[in-house]
């Protein structure tokens, strides 16, 4: 009899842990990231920032040496009392030639940034989506202040592990 | 009482077990260098994306994969998995030996032709097709800490429709590179505009490479 009672008191052991691990195992897995933070810890977005900044620094170089000539040419016309024609002329081209080049360089820079961020963004959605298949998560949801979302944990803040995750993927260190 | 002590005793011996089995394949790790493989073992060995000599991501729908060729590797493909005598396997690696090797390949998640992905005009395909027999190789670098390598040795294998991924064997030169610093391999992506490619291997991945027996 005693035996009997030990086998069914397993029995309804094993059952109520099965019954947990269940439980445990169907309940939506969730968790959230500071999508600011995450972008801007993401290596690839500051790599591109320094080169954006290299390629932009390079041509207001480029950009501050027309106008210097511009100020001068500008400079001696205002001392001439009757301005001459051909430097007015030359004023004109070279004005023209200043305003069409910043144009230029406003219209590729912001072609550049759009470009960057397209590359930047295709990578860290990618690695997110790695990061939260890897992990069983079922929802990741993204906190960046905005509204969306109005209360969440800091138990269920997981930034810092998909930064770390994020950066080794994009490194090539980690595969999925 | 006594029962639940059981159980928890049970419990601990499952979760020691298992702790030894990870300890356990960490060191298989590190012994692999002293292991001889046949030359078959040997080829699916590194071929093995568990043991660090291959590597692969994807970003959208494009997937991008590299394969470590250590010198032993190659020779064993050439002799087409026959053994070889030794003097004649360690002669063949030793004119391998000023370049580091690599397999470079890429593919997108359709089929047919890899360069023929979401193409849009017939001049957009063949300036794709230029790009990878004759650009592809400037935006391909492997870099050790501060020391950037270009690739001195690139082959696009163009299979046409044959095979849907593009495969592309590079060289570097191995004269500057360092055994215990980790290389990454770069590429720019020039071809779906993804940005920055990396591939890092440590040293410990490219030290722990079982030896292939020879005759």
């Amino acid at each position: 009899m005693e035996r009997i009672q030990t086998w069914l008191n397993l029995l309804l052991m094993a059952v109520l842990t099965g019954l947990v691990v269940y439980l445990l195992m169907s309940r939506p897995k969730t968790a959230f990231i500071a999508t600011t933070k995450v972008y801007d810890e993401f290596v690839f977005k500051k790599e591109l920032e320094r080169k954006l900044l290299s390629v932009k620094q390079t041509k207001q170089r480029m950009l501050d040496s027309l106008e210097m000539n511009l100020q001068a040419l500008g400079t001696q016309l205002q001392q001439q009392k009757k301005p001459d024609a051909a430097m007015l002329n030359q004023f004109g081209a070279q004005r023209e030639a200043y305003l069409s080049q910043k144009e230029k360089f406003e219209e590729e820079h912001a072609t550049l940034t759009q470009e960057y961020d397209r590359q930047i963004l295709a990578q860290l959605n990618q690695y997110i989506r790695d990061y939260g298949s890897a992990h069983h998560y079922t929802y990741l949801f993204g906190n960046d202040g905005n509204g969306s979302m109005m209360y969440a944990g800091d138990a269920e803040d997981v930034s810092a592990e998909v930064i770390t995750y994020i950066n080794e993927r994009y490194q090539g260190m980690k595969t999925q | 009482m006594k029962r639940i002590f059981l159980l928890c005793v049970c419990a601990a011996l499952a979760g020691a077990c298992s702790l030894t089995g990870m300890h356990e394949s960490a060191e298989a790790g590190e012994n692999a260098s002293s292991t001889i493989l046949s030359p078959v073992a040997y080829t699916s060995w590194i071929s093995d994306p568990d043991n660090g000599l291959r590597k692969s991501k994807a970003i959208g729908d494009i997937i991008y994969d590299v394969q470590y060729k250590p010198y032993e590797y190659i020779v064993n493909l050439e002799a087409k998995g026959q053994e070889l005598p030794d003097s004649v396997f360690r002669k063949r690696c030793n004119e391998l030996s000023d370049m580091v090797y690599f397999d470079f390949r890429i593919s997108a998640d359709q089929s047919g032709e890899l360069l023929k992905y979401q193409v849009r005009t017939p001049g957009q395909y063949y300036d794709r097709v230029n790009y990878c027999a004759f650009g592809m190789q400037r935006n391909l670098v492997l870099q050790q800490g501060s020391d950037t390598i270009a690739c001195g040795l690139f082959h696009f294998e163009r299979a046409y429709d044959a095979v849907p991924f593009a495969n592309f064997q590079l060289g570097f030169s191995s004269k500057y590179l360092k055994n215990d610093q980790p290389v990454t391999l770069i590429y720019e992506d020039m071809l779906f505009g993804q940005g920055l490619v990396k591939f890092t291997f440590t040293p410990r991945e490219l030290k722990s490479v079982p030896k292939i027996s020879t005759l």
